[in-house]
C-alpha cells in the first residue's frame, strides 16, 4: 500500500514539470510597497494595543487595591444586605464582581480588536471614555459598601 | 537561510520586530501572490488577499508553533483566505470580473501593457504559459489548489493532503488526474 503511494507520488513529482512552464505572477513594486507599508502599520497598531492593554491591566490592579484599601478602612453602608452579610462574605463578594468586571473590561479591549479590517472599535476616543467612566461608576460604588 | 538563522528571524518576528517582518514579507510575498493570483485569476484580488495573508501574520505568529513547518503553516492561511473568498463569491452569483484582462489573458503573460513583440522563442513559451494559465482555471478548484500549492508553496503532497483535510492518496490521485488533463490541453503526450 505504502509502496503504491510512494510509486504514485514519485510519478506525480515527475509530472509536475509541466507546471514549471507556468509564466511568473509576481507582484508590482507598488504592491509590495503597500504591503510593507500595511505591516509596518499593523505592527504598530498591534504594540500600541498591547502596551494599552498591559497598561490598563497594572492600572487596574492598582484602583482595586486602592479602592479595597479604601473601603476596608472608611466603608460603611446604609444597604441591608451589606449590613447583614458578614464582611468576609462583602469581600468575597467583591473580590468576585471585580474579577467578573476584569473579564469584562479585557474582553471589551479583546473583542473590539476586530481581526477583519485591522482596526479598533476602540478608536474612537468617545468610547474609550465611556469604558472608564463606567469603571469609575463600579469604583464609586464600591466605595459606598 | 539556514535554519538556525530562520527560527531566530521568526522569533523576532514573534516579538513583533519590524525588520523581521518585512524580512518576511521579502521572502514570502512573491510566491503567495502566484499562488493567489493562480487561485483567483485576477491580480487585483490576489493584492487584496496578500495583504490579508500578511495581516493575519501580524496578529496570529503567535499561535504558530515552530515545528519547521512555517511554509506550510502561512500557505494554508493563504489558501484558506482564497477558499473563503470563493466560496463568498459563490454565495453572491456569478459576477464580472474587473480585471478580465488576466482572466482572458489578453496579453502574454509577463508582458506589461504596451509591449507587443517578442523573439519567436520567448513567444512561443508565453504562449504555451497562456495555454497553462486557461487550462489550470478549467480545473476544479481542489485539484488546482493541489498543484499550485505544491508549485509555489513547494509542499509536500503529505502536507497538502493535510491542509486540505484529504487522505494522501486521494491528493495524489487528484494531482495525477489533473496534471493529466493540462498535458490534454497542452497537446503533451502522456509519459
Amino acid at each position: 500500500m505504502w509502496n503504491e503511494l510512494d510509486k504514485l507520488e514519485q510519478a506525480v513529482e515527475r509530472e509536475m514539470k509541466l507546471i514549471s512552464q507556468l509564466p511568473e505572477s509576481r507582484p508590482s513594486m507598488t504592491t509590495m510597497e503597500r504591503l510593507r507599508r500595511t505591516v509596518r502599520n499593523e505592527t504598530v497598531h498591534y504594540r500600541t494595543q498591547q502596551r494599552t492593554l498591559s497598561g490598563l491591566r497594572n492600572w487596574g490592579g492598582i484602583a482595586a487595591a486602592v479602592a479595597l484599601a479604601i473601603g476596608l478602612t472608611f466603608g460603611t453602608t446604609t444597604s441591608r444586605d451589606v449590613a447583614d452579610a458578614s464582611p468576609e462574605q462583602v469581600l468575597a463578594d467583591w473580590a468576585t464582581a471585580w474579577d467578573e468586571s476584569h473579564d469584562r473590561l479585557t474582553n471589551v479591549f479583546d473583542e473590539t480588536w476586530s481581526l477583519a479590517d485591522g482596526t479598533s472599535d476602540l478608536d474612537d476616543a468617545g468610547e474609550i471614555d465611556e469604558l472608564f467612566e463606567s469603571w469609575d461608576t463600579a469604583l464609586d460604588q464600591f466605595d459606598s459598601l | 537561510m539556514e535554519q538556525s538563522e530562520f527560527e531566530l528571524l521568526l522569533r523576532r518576528a514573534r516579538l513583533r520586530d519590524s525588520a523581521a517582518l518585512d524580512e518576511l514579507v521579502t521572502l514570502y510575498a512573491p510566491r503567495i501572490f502566484g499562488l493567489l493570483h493562480r487561485l483567483t485569476g485576477s491580480r487585483e484580488a490576489a493584492e487584496e488577499l496578500l495583504q490579508d495573508t500578511f495581516l493575519r501574520l501580524v496578529r496570529t505568529i503567535d499561535q504558530y508553533e515552530h515545528s519547521g513547518r512555517f511554509d506550510a503553516w502561512l500557505f494554508r492561511i493563504a489558501a484558506n483566505l482564497a477558499r473563503d473568498r470563493a466560496r463568498k463569491r459563490k454565495r453572491r452569483g456569478p459576477q464580472l470580473s474587473l480585471d478580465t484582462r488576466d482572466d482572458t489573458g489578453s496579453l502574454a503573460p509577463g508582458l506589461e501593457p504596451g509591449v507587443t513583440e517578442l523573439p519567436s522563442a520567448d513567444l512561443e513559451r508565453a504562449e504555451s504559459g497562456q495555454q497553462l494559465s486557461a487550462a489550470l482555471e478549467q480545473l476544479n478548484e481542489i485539484d488546482r489548489e493541489i498543484i499550485l500549492l505544491r508549485h509555489y508553496a513547494d509542499l509536500p503532497f503529505r502536507e497538502i493532503a493535510e491542509t486540505l483535510g484529504i487522505p494522501l492518496g486521494t491528493a495524489l490521485a487528484r494531482a495525477h488526474r489533473a496534471l493529466k488533463h493540462l498535458r490534454g490541453a497542452m497537446g503533451v503526450e502522456d509519459e
